[in-house]
């Protein structure tokens, strides 16, 4: 054997290695790391656009279905002696709280961030929201069951709807989200009571939101509560379903409205360019993107959106104070597990 | 020299796999505040569940790779390499996305879905995926076997007696390593349990780990599955001592051949091409259907999105594997040249480790100011290879080693041969092919790692199991399907490039061997 075949790619492998070491040894001060839990298919536009604009390089990091979302805030954590990350933008502020509650995250008041309503944002200024989701409620509209539509979703434990509706783990994402936020609005009893009910009424507990609408897109099922931005992307791809807003009639708790987060990490190796990072996402530029892509609403007044995209202003939301909701999830973890695995 | 190579490796392997998940298990033990949670009811029924799938599974994996290694080592004798290569296309795929492909086929056949959403619908997802890889690792044991034993037994006995009582007594080995692989495999598997809604004890190290953020939790019971797996390992090798593990053998069987009536024959050719059809057309056939159901659109979409990935994933993959041949070839050395034992278990326990876990302990170990320059480059990736599938590289290269004859190495030593020369212009070109096999198999492992650098990759980073993976997620299921398909095609093709390549290397060494 020709010692030269093992000799040539090894010196060249060593070479690169080295290179690539010494790259990354030299901080570039044009960039920013970012970890986003929001689906890479909305959040790289908007990262390239911040990109161009401002000549800062985004180094990003996405989550992925197949973890529920979970592997960035993971990372997050593991990484906390030596943060690698500036910003982490999240789908919603459970994570942040996470964060939060760890000592990981720095405060930061962002002016674009101004008119911003004051319960999308954290009193301590550790995370700021923007953009935001609601929880729907997606049906087939193939399916005869559509004739009569639930108006509440205390109406998912009736009979007519039994082996009917889906919803996604609740140990997981937003829909974890949901369930704390139940638990604020109707006190632990009560919150317990109707997921008995929905158990017994034979609920189909699927493995993400996309897998809710997968299953009623299919006809598998006939309803199941998912966020809007899913039942959004469903309905444009020309499946047979539709979404409403549940509980939006007076005296009722409303829908939850859950909006992206975006935090600056405590030790943020770029923190000058983290925060116009944030500014940007921050901005109603931003949010009427958004809009576009994923039909999410904005928090800013007066952002131009998409006719199909519905505002919040017509929509009646669920009361609760995110900080306290999102501590009270990590409290109600356990009862959601024991939820899960009863029979 | 030969003694400061082996102890550098070692050093090397130690600092890139041992030390870090060694040093996250610890710490977990440490910060774990009781060990009764793990031990409860609760789990110790998930873990005895999860056992018995996996059992299950390794079991039906090994008799369908069984049958499929006898029907292609003794009944075919052209066409066998490329059935070979269909079967084990669902290996390229990862098990999520045969998990989904499979139960879209049971929805679009509109039943079998309860079947699909229970244990059952797991073990059959898993069978489907690992009984091409017990095909593989009985069928090179079988083509081990020499005709002559065979060939005398047909003699005085009909050839169904010579399979049970002569053929299948001598695969033990083989039949054994495969059924420990695919249970060493599915117990930590976490993504077709959890898609599937169906709990096991995976899912519940996944469910502590990402729904609780209890790391110590997660990792203890990562302790006791790394448990389990050195338990069969060890049984497996005490009663197997010095069988091969995994090998390949590149040549044709010599196997006796039995005579066959003609309209056995056709059934046994139908039972492998019905394989072929059940384990890697349908899958392939749904994602084809999803991806082209819309016209084009989603494949170009796809090759768009996945396009700037492929150069790197393909460099990425090169160089781990190229790695991952060095370690396998010093590792092989030392094991079956020096009988340094201990090898083995070593490598045995690091691939035993769930990916996750591994990921992890990767982040605690290396994520250090003074390391971030591995941490936060490429090199992070090669090392998570490199902790993954050495095992696999230095049992492949071990056993290409077993198969040289020693009076072969006692005749050049006899004739003056320095150690060198010994090992560049004998041992190296014997084994050559074992270590294309080894490269190769890397190679493709490498391009569909996704459970540990996930975990890792350096931010900016776009390997393509990754982006597909990033990007399913509130993508249409034509584009995951299409991008699913992409894959493929590319790990298809880099295979199909590195055989050429290895034909012209060899046609090369030929030429200027004869002049």
């Amino acid at each position: 054997m020709n010692k030269k075949f093992i000799l040539l790619p090894l010196v060249a492998l060593l070479v690169i290695l080295i290179h690539s070491f010494i790259t990354s040894c030299t901080k570039t001060p044009k960039e920013v790391v970012v970890y986003t839990t929001i689906d890479q298919i909305f959040s790289e536009p908007i990262l390239r656009d911040f990109e161009r604009e401002s000549g800062i390089k985004v180094k990003a990091v996405y989550d992925t279905e197949e973890t529920k979302s979970t592997g960035v805030l993971n990372r997050l954590i593991a990484e906390a002696k030596n943060p690698q990350c500036d910003v982490f933008w999240s789908g919603d502020p459970i994570r942040a709280v996470v964060l939060k509650q760890r000592g990981l995250t720095q405060p930061y008041v962002s002016e674009e961030a101004k008119d911003i309503p004051k319960w999308y944002k954290d009193p301590e200024h550790h995370w700021t929201g923007f953009s935001a989701r609601a929880r729907v409620l997606i049906y087939n509209t193939s399916l005869p069951e559509a004739s009569t539509l639930p108006k509440s979703i205390f109406d998912l434990s009736k009979p007519e709807l039994k082996y009917n509706v889906a919803i996604a783990n609740p140990l997981f994402g937003t829909t974890t989200f949901h369930m704390a936020a139940l638990f604020y609005v109707l006190g632990e009893d009560r919150a317990i009571d109707f997921l008995n009910r929905l158990k017994e009424n034979g609920i189909l507990i699927a493995s993400s939101n996309g897998d809710v609408k997968k299953k009623v897109a299919q006809g598998e099922i006939f309803c199941g509560l998912t966020d809007t931005d899913d039942a959004f992307t469903a309905k444009k791809q020309g499946a047979p379903v539709d979404y409403l807003f549940l509980d939006q009639n007076k005296g009722q708790i409303g829908t939850l409205i859950i909006p992206n987060v975006v935090t600056l990490i405590k030790g943020a190796p770029h923190p000058e360019n983290g925060k116009r990072l944030i500014d940007y996402l921050l901005s109603r530029e931003t949010e009427a993107k958004l809009a576009k892509s994923c039909a999410q609403m904005p928090l800013h007044k007066g952002v131009p959106t998409p006719e199909d995209v519905p505002s919040l202003d017509d929509i009646r939301p669920m009361k609760i104070d995110y900080d306290k909701t999102a501590r009270l999830m990590v409290e109600i973890q356990g009862v959601l597990k024991r939820w899960v695995e009863s029979e | 020299m030969k003694r400061f190579i082996y102890f550098l490796t070692t050093l090397l392997f130690l600092f890139i796999a041992v030390v870090p998940t060694l040093f996250t298990l610890f710490s977990s033990v440490i910060q774990l505040r009781g060990w009764g949670g793990i031990f409860s009811m609760t789990n110790l029924t998930l873990l005895g569940k999860s056992i018995a799938m996996s059992s299950v599974t390794a079991f039906l994996s090994t008799l369908i790779g069984l049958l499929l290694a006898l029907i292609l080592e003794r009944t075919f004798s052209e066409r066998k390499n490329w059935i070979k290569l269909l079967l084990i296309a669902p290996f390229f795929f990862s098990p999520y996305i045969l998990g989904v492909a499979w139960s879209d086929f049971f929805h679009m056949l509109g039943t079998g879905e309860r079947f699909i959403y229970s244990p059952w619908g797991v073990i059959f997802v898993w069978t489907m995926i690992f009984a091409p890889l017990s095909m593989l690792v009985i069928s090179s044991q079988l083509a081990n076997i020499g005709p002559n034993m065979e060939e005398s037994a047909l003699l005085c006995a009909p050839y169904q007696s010579v399979i049970i009582k002569i053929t299948i007594p001598l695969l033990r080995p083989a039949i054994l390593s495969s059924f420990v692989l695919v249970f060493i495999m599915t117990i930590s598997e976490f993504s077709v349990p959890a898609f599937l809604s169906v709990r096991v004890f995976s899912t519940e190290i996944f469910t502590q780990f990402s729904a609780f953020h209890n790391f110590s939790e997660a990792v203890a019971q990562g302790w006791i599955i790394i448990s389990v797996a050195i338990t069969l390992l060890f049984l497996e090798r005490s009663y197997l001592t010095d069988a091969p593990f995994i090998s390949v053998k590149t040549d044709a069987s010599k196997g006796a051949r039995p005579i066959i009536s003609r309209p056995i024959s056709t059934l046994f050719h139908g039972i492998a091409y019905g394989s072929i059809f059940w384990m890697s057309v349908i899958p392939v056939l749904v994602l084809v259907f999803q991806a082209f159901k819309g016209g084009l659109s989603a494949m170009n979409q796809a090759i768009h999105v996945l396009a700037p990935t492929m150069i790197n994933s393909l460099f990425y993959a090169a160089i781990g594997a190229l790695f991952l041949v060095l370690f396998g070839l010093v590792f092989a050395f030392m094991s079956e040249e020096d009988h340094l034992r201990w090898v083995n278990l070593v490598l045995l326990v690091t691939f035993s480790i769930p990916s996750m876990i591994f990921g992890m302990s990767l982040i605690y170990f290396f994520n250090r100011p003074f390391l971030t320059p591995i941490y936060s480059s490429l090199v992070i990736i090669i090392f998570a290879y490199i902790g993954r599938f050495t095992f696999i590289t230095g049992r492949l290269i071990a056993n290409s080693l077993k198969q040289i004859p020693t009076p072969i190495k006692e005749a050049a030593i006899m004739a003056g041969a320095p150690p060198w020369t010994i090992l560049f212009r004998i041992i190296i070109p014997l084994i050559a092919p074992g270590v294309f096999a080894a490269f190769l198999i890397a190679f493709i492992l490498n391009l569909g790692e996704l459970g540990t650098t996930i975990m890792v990759y350096p931010p900016g980073t776009s390997l393509m199991p990754i982006k597909v993976y990033t990007i399913m997620a509130n993508a249409p299921q034509s584009t995951t399907s299409a991008m699913t398909l992409v894959v493929l095609v590319v790990i298809l093709s880099s295979t199909g490039a590195l055989f050429l390549m290895r034909s012209i290397l060899a046609k090369y060494s030929e030429e200027r061997c004869c002049g």
